[in-house]
């Protein structure tokens, strides 16, 4: 053993304590993960070839390559197995390494462990959001409020992002509400939104300003301000907005 | 050591070990082979802008579809031009008059010979395209709007 | 401290996991290459293969057709290349998990396949370029619809309410809140209550909700007997339903045998008298007792046909009084879309959306009947009759004008003669004139029954 063994021989080591290559002792966690990892690379690689990485499109092509492209779903699959797979057995091989003292007199094979293990879950977090559908949209805003949380430098509030955006773009079903008001004073066809949160408090007796605003959303002509008392406004956000999506227009239009 | 003698060295274990290699080898061959059907799978792509005609020669009557551009082709004493076949309202088809007005047969809509709105319910009138020539064909680019009295000549 | 040598295959020959192995791997790719050559949609096309369609109108690629392989293209206006499916009907588009393809669906509770349901009308066949259009250009189909008396059914709430002493002077009711800011007509009022039975606790209220509220194009009936058969919202009338309420399409996927499917997906504004017939003529009711007493004699109807199965199903036996005009024409040969879709205007019942009179048609002694000659090619008219397959009309025709101003463009006027042709691809009539003739009319009763005195048919 004068000579020190290479990376591939790490992996396929030529000889091995008969005590520690026992199914029992590693549960092979380590050779397990390195073939999902294989896997996950030649099945990310061949992905790549049709995913398109654009927020408009990127949901589009991983349907396309779920549905519609020949071996897509066995491909999609194995990638996404494979990939909550290995979170789970590069945990437990590091709980092994942990349990069974392999970490002693190996520290900078602990370290390179540890850090494995959180790129893995890094990965396993972007690969999630890569799908760009909606769970995959909220993993990303847990994720950016969780770095917003340990983080004190004043990042963009997502709910308000969120907010903003249906504000401006409306949803797939909804209608923006940019359609009819504006936020700069000016008047469309309803009244302008300009300074709604210091307004919507006011308006009606007892109710406070957030209040106030989710009621005009789901019933607008439940109060109808001064000037537009002939309640054209869209009747069906209640239903075509989640309440999520209400609570983020709300958080938007109370920092106007 | 000769051939012979190599092919007479090759025992029965030999020989189980390489038929246990292609058995091996082959579903994941066959795998590879099938993962080629993956790759040769073509998504929609974002709509190309410029479409090939084809020659002049080989349209016998003007006004003609081209259903390749999506795209009314015309030819007058200036040379040639090209109408977008798709209605400004909803996006179906319109079709060309014997007077070069067209009507859309969805919802109605008429153009006159110009792209002007006639009847409605389109409100903006037809788009004339940029035509060129590519060796002898004739090309057509749908981003590139041109004045109607635009022509191409021959 | 003993070492764990690998072996290399060969001592026994092969070890056995490499066997298992390559089985097991042999038999994943098989099991794969299986479901690849047959996925679960493969069983809706003859020759399997993913169906991918990118309609112009958004550019938005949707797989539906993979599955839904045969379907009738909605209508001619609705081209399917140009349209698709999701922008009426919602769902996953590039989905062909029957599960996660259909969720999302745009539809009612009742029937998720139907986009035209009141409740979701806004989101489908709504928005301002489509049918939820501007008043001027006659687009607001969906706004005169939710406030017609057939959505409402003003009509009987306010009629029950009345024979109850619930009734307020000024305050109707109707099944949608609905308000109207420019009343035309002075038959019309302003604004519709929304009826909830449970706020005014009354036995007869409460019966009423739980009997009879089924009859409105807002609402799904509930039986499954033959002819009750219908969709909601707008495909209560612009799709047809068998009698037997079967799908008689070539959708793969519809069943053939269970009931509640529209006869094909179709949209048409050749709207057929059996169409009317699923609500109207199906028996009596009598807001007094709150009984409905179907109609029983339909039973051999099957047998007949032509103009005597017409009469069969349109008049119970016991009337013998029509014109010839009521059992030879198709409702809405008579009946405008002002009447029938609403005007606009709030009715809070139905005689007062009413229109057309016998003298619309027939003129009175002294007056031929009004008439308008169509000179702006973008007049409504010329709309309905395109879209319309069994007549047509054009630039400079005159044509007959209804009381409130409608040109009913498939009645037209030359040469002194006034000849009707029918919507519904029934044959043209001549129709018969007052003026200059012997007939007793009285100018003030334009009632169906008035002029039966003296015109009706015997069988």
């Amino acid at each position: 053993m004068a000579r020190r063994p290479n990376f591939y021989e790490h992996l396929r080591t030529p000889s091995t304590p008969a005590s520690s290559a026992r199914f029992t002792y590693t549960f092979y966690l380590g050779a397990i993960s390195v073939a999902l990892f294989i896997i996950l690379g030649v099945t990310g690689i061949l992905e790549m070839f049709l995913y398109v990485p654009t927020p408009d499109k990127a949901n589009e092509s991983v349907k396309l390559i779920a549905y519609a492209a020949p071996y897509g779903w066995l491909i999609r699959n194995m990638h996404y197995w494979a990939g909550q797979a290995m979170v789970v057995t590069v945990t437990l091989h590091m709980a092994r390494v942990l349990f069974s003292g392999a970490y002693k007199n190996r520290r900078s094979n602990w370290l390179i462990g540890i850090s494995l293990l959180l790129l893995t879950l890094v990965l396993d977090f972007t690969g999630y959001v890569l799908r760009w559908d909606d769970r995959g949209s909220w993993a990303l805003l847990v994720g950016t409020n969780l770095v917003r949380s340990i983080s004190p430098e004043r990042t963009p509030d997502p709910q308000v992002a969120m907010g903003d955006e249906i504000f401006h773009n409306g949803t797939d079903i909804a209608p923006a509400c940019a359609l009819c008001h504006t936020l700069d004073g000016t008047v469309l066809v309803g009244p302008t939104l300009q300074g709604i949160s210091e307004t919507a408090g006011k308006r009606v007796r007892g109710q406070s300003a957030r209040s106030y605003l989710i009621s005009s959303i789901i019933s607008p002509n439940a109060y109808k301000p001064p000037g537009f008392e002939n309640g054209s406004m869209y009747p069906d956000y209640g239903r075509v907005l989640s309440e999520d999506q209400i609570d983020a227009l709300v958080a938007f239009l109370m920092t106007q | 050591m000769s051939l012979k003698e190599r092919i007479q060295a090759i025992d029965r274990r030999a020989v189980l070990r390489g038929m246990v290699n292609v058995i091996w080898a082959a579903p994941v061959a066959l795998g590879l082979g099938q993962f080629l059907k993956f790759l040769r799978f073509e998504p929609p792509t974002e709509q190309a802008t410029r479409f090939t005609l084809g020659s002049p020669g080989s349209f016998t009557t003007f006004p003609v579809y081209l259903e390749s551009g999506q795209v009314w082709l015309f030819q007058d004493s200036g040379g040639y031009y090209a109408v977008d076949a798709i209605c400004t309202h909803l996006g179906c088809t319109v079709y060309a008059q014997p007077d070069s007005s067209f009507q859309c047969r969805c919802h109605g809509s008429q153009f006159a010979a110009d792209g002007r709105v006639l009847v409605g319910p389109a409100t903006v009138p037809l788009r004339f395209l940029q035509l060129s020539w590519d060796g002898g064909r004739l090309v057509v680019d749908r981003a590139l709007q041109v004045d109607p009295s635009v022509r191409l000549s021959a | 401290m003993s070492f764990h040598k690998r072996k290399l295959a060969g001592s026994v020959g092969v070890p056995i996991t490499l066997i298992i192995g390559t089985v097991a791997l042999t038999g994943a790719l098989l099991a794969a290459v299986n479901r690849q050559d047959n996925p679960a949609w493969s069983r809706w096309q003859d020759n399997p293969q993913v169906r991918l369609i990118t309609p112009t109108l958004n550019g938005e690629a949707e797989l539906c057709l993979t599955c839904h392989n045969g379907i009738e293209q909605i209508s001619d206006s609705h081209p399917v290349d140009t349209f698709g499916c999701v922008v009426c009907h919602g769902g996953d588009r590039l989905s062909l998990d029957e599960e996660v393809a259909h969720t999302g669906l745009i539809g009612s509770e009742a029937n998720p396949g139907n986009p035209a349901d009141l409740s979701v009308v806004e989101v489908s066949c709504g928005s301002v370029d489509c049918h939820s259009g501007d008043v001027a250009n006659d687009r607001d189909h969906i706004e005169r619809v939710t406030r017609s008396v057939q959505a409402s059914y003003a009509g009987a709430i306010n009629a029950l309410l009345d024979l109850n002493g619930l009734a307020q002077e000024g305050v109707y009711y109707g099944n949608l809140a609905v308000s109207d800011e420019d009343v035309v007509n002075p038959a019309a009022v302003e604004a519709l209550r929304r009826f909830d039975p449970e706020s005014f606790d009354n036995p007869a209220v409460t019966e009423f909700a739980e009997e009879c509220l089924t009859c409105h194009v807002a609402s799904q009936t509930v039986t499954d007997e033959p002819y009750y058969h219908r969709g909601t919202g707008c495909s209560s009338c612009h799709t047809v339903y068998a009698r037997n309420g079967l799908y008689q399409g070539s959708d793969p996927t519809l069943s053939q045998t269970e009931t509640g499917h529209a006869a094909t997906h179709e949209l048409t504004t050749a709207i057929p008298y059996t169409t009317c017939n699923h609500c109207h003529n199906r028996g009596t009711h009598d807001l007094e007792t709150l009984t409905f007493t179907p109609r029983d004699d339909l039973d051999g109807v099957e047998a007949l046909s032509g103009s005597e199965r017409r009469m069969a199903e349109l008049y119970t036996a016991d009337s013998t009084h029509y014109a010839v005009c009521q059992y030879e024409l198709d409702c809405i040969d008579c009946h405008t879309a002002n009447e029938v879709m609403g005007d606009g205007d709030i009715y809070t019942n139905e005689a007062d959306a009413r229109r057309v009179e016998c003298r619309t048609c027939h003129g009175t002694l002294e007056e031929s009947p009004a008439t308008v000659t169509l000179e702006d090619p973008n007049d409504v008219a010329f709309r309905r009759a395109r879209l319309n397959p069994f007549y047509d009309v054009f630039v400079g025709n005159t044509v007959l004008l209804s009381p409130d101003g409608d040109a009913m463009g498939h009645i037209r006027v030359e040469n002194d003669l006034y000849s009707l042709s029918s919507k519904v691809g029934g044959p043209t009539y001549l129709i018969p004139q007052v003026m200059g003739s012997e007939c007793e009319q009285d100018v003030e009763r334009q009632r169906a029954a008035d002029c039966q005195e003296c015109h009706t048919y015997e069988p």
